[in-house]
């Protein structure tokens, strides 16, 4: 793993880099050197060849050798260069600057192409084949001395090569040095870069970890540094937002505790009743609903009530605690329905924050005359399916919502409706989040569409008029959520009783 | 979501309120805390004009009543007009009518202050 950590990376590339650009530089010199080498002999060529023209006659004398050196011997000194001149008559090596050839002769076969070429080219000329330059002076005055020579000056391509592989070795030794430095520098470099990498992998994993208190130590004004502090930032607001899904988990268990104390104050089991077939029903809109219903009876009396805080949440179903309490224990007590909730709305008045009230619809049913009280505190009137008309009328008469006003305005307004049950009659209570349940297209399921339900379902119980109403609005919303708390009670007048 | 648009018009330091829209659950905050603003500009002779108002739900109710009390405590109060019949039903049923009154152009509701 370390082999291929952001280090090692690094050298890597900075080495092959300094590779290729040596390769690079060490090539142009080659071609540069050897260019410069070819020069150079070339035009020593030509100076010894001048030299070896100017001075014939001494070259002639073979007694003055001595002199021959010293003209033609500063020339030569590298060895790249070397000259040799030839008595053409005879074959012998008169002088050569490699000294072991002198006094030596050509072979035969190399004199007679020496010749030859005298024949063709009685001129001055310059001739080059590929292993070797040579410059040739076969000139006149030359030829016309006694005996003829041959100069024939050799440029070794060997020599040269020898002297550009000395320097290319130099090269390579200051490449080399050049390399250990790079390979030395990108490897403290890597240091410098990966001492804060490796703080900020530390760092990473400790958050990683969970310890969101963890402060990556590193405090440089470069990239690194602002990394490291954007780490620490996001760890702090991590830390932040994991306080709050916190407080949001215990809210969430508040309130479900909160629903669930809720739901066991509905009436679960309902009164066993000889006349009466009831089914009740509720879903919240949110997890904590502001509607309320119950069914009581006393001696032999039912009341059903179907209640609507207003405003949802924990406010709204904290007043339909208060609420409830209050019912549960005022209706054993007061037998008059205006008079229960006089008192109802005057207790809650003193409790209830401005602005929040409750709707209330409530009946009470004489069960074994089927006699109903009916009282209504501006909540939506009570549906009748009157069996004997075969229609659904409205009971309603009239109220003020409770917490609204506990003075004469309220009392006044407080009726009671009277009403008779007979066998088939169906009475429906519900809260708004029936009627106004929404659909996308924003339209209501309104009054109209529930009493069409309860016409079309009148024959079945309470509980297939209830399922019926629920699978219309359920296909009125097309797939919409309710807005509102959703609660109904259907009850229906059984066989029996002095009416029935 | 449906959106509740309020318009004000002072009309001689009556402050007419246009409501336009849905007064629910959603959107009864706003129209709260406009009236805290008049309330705390003291400017608590109100009109609210309901002409283009399409729903009211309970919400929306309470706060006309969580904040008549301070209004008619100042010597204000808020008159209601124009009601269409969806959203007057609604005030009638829950006895609002009985608190508040109701005019059928801002005109009448002017001249009652």
């Amino acid at each position: 793993m370390k082999f291929f950590s952001f280090r090692w990376k690094l050298l890597s590339v900075i080495v092959s880099v300094l590779i290729l650009a040596l390769i690079l530089f060490s090539l142009l010199i080659n071609i540069y050197e050897k260019n410069l080498l070819l020069k150079l002999s070339s035009e020593k060529g030509k100076i010894v060849n001048d030299t070896i023209f100017n001075n014939l006659e001494i070259l002639m004398d073979t007694g003055s050798k001595l002199q021959i050196y010293d003209l033609l011997e500063k020339h030569f000194t590298d060895e790249i260069v070397s000259v040799s001149i030839i008595d053409l008559g005879t074959g012998k090596i008169v002088y050569s600057s490699v000294r072991e050839n002198e006094n030596g002769m050509i072979p035969g076969e190399m004199l007679e192409r020496i010749r030859e070429i005298k024949v063709r080219l009685p001129t001055i000329s310059i001739t080059a084949n590929k292993s070797r330059f040579f410059y040739s002076y076969i000139g006149k005055n030359f030829f016309d001395l006694e005996g003829d020579f041959y100069s024939e000056i050799i440029y070794s391509e060997k020599k040269i090569y020898d002297s550009i592989a000395g320097q290319t070795k130099q090269i390579f030794l200051i490449s080399f040095v050049i390399l250990v430095i790079g390979f030395l520098a990108s490897f403290f470099f890597g240091m410098i870069i990966n001492k804060p990498v490796e703080t900020l992998i530390l760092g990473t994993k400790e958050i990683g970890n969970g310890n969101l208190d963890y402060n990556i130590p590193l405090r440089t004004s470069d990239e690194f540094g602002k990394l490291a502090e954007s780490f620490n930032r996001m760890s702090q607001n991590l830390k932040f937002a994991q306080k709050q899904v916190i407080v949001k988990e215990l809210m969430e268990r508040d309130i479900k505790l909160a629903q669930d104390i809720q739901n066991s104050l509905f009436t679960k089991e309902l009164p066993k009743s000889e006349f009466l077939d009831i089914t009740t029903h509720y879903e919240f809109a949110r997890v904590i609903g502001g509607d309320y219903y119950e069914v009581l009876t006393k001696d032999s009396t039912t009341a059903v009530l179907v209640a609507d805080v207003s405003g949802k949440g924990i406010p709204g179903s904290l007043i339909m605690v208060m609420l409830r309490s209050l019912i549960k224990s005022l209706f054993y007590q007061e037998n008059d329905l205006k008079e229960l909730m006089l008192k109802v709305n005057h207790l809650l008045m003193r409790d209830i924050t401005p602005g929040k009230f409750v709707t209330l619809l409530m009946a009470q049913i004489a069960e074994k005359t089927g006699q109903v009280s009916i009282l209504n505190a501006g909540h939506l009137p009570l549906y009748k399916y009157d069996a004997a008309q075969k229609k659904v009328v409205e009971i309603n008469p009239g109220g003020l919502g409770l917490g609204l006003n506990d003075g004469i305005i309220f009392k006044e307004n407080m009726k009671l409706a009277q009403d008779e049950l007979r066998e088939g009659d169906i009475y429906l209570f519900c809260t708004d989040g029936v009627t106004e349940a929404m659909n996308p297209n924003k339209e209501q399921f309104g009054e109209e569409r529930l009493k069409q339900a309860i016409i079309d379902n009148h024959d079945g119980t309470s509980a297939d008029i209830l399922e019926a109403v629920k699978r219309e609005v359920r296909n009125f919303l097309i797939g919409e959520e309710l807005h509102d708390d959703f609660t109904m009670v259907v009850l229906k007048k059984k066989k029996g009783g002095l009416n029935g | 979501m449906a959106n509740l648009d309020i318009r004000p018009e002072d009309k001689n330091g009556v402050m007419i309120l246009h409501l336009k829209g849905f007064l629910d659950a959603y959107t009864f905050q706003d129209f709260e805390n406009r009236l805290s603003e008049l309330i705390g500009e003291n400017k608590v002779k109100i009109v609210v004009a309901m002409d283009e108002l399409d729903y009211i739900s309970s919400a929306g109710l309470g706060v006309f009543m969580s904040k008549i009390g301070e209004i008619r405590s100042r010597g204000g109060d808020i008159k209601l007009t124009q009601l269409n019949t969806k959203v007057f039903k609604v005030f009638e049923l829950l006895g609002f009518t009985k608190l508040f009154q109701t005019f059928d152009n801002i005109q009448e509701a002017l001249e009652s202050f």
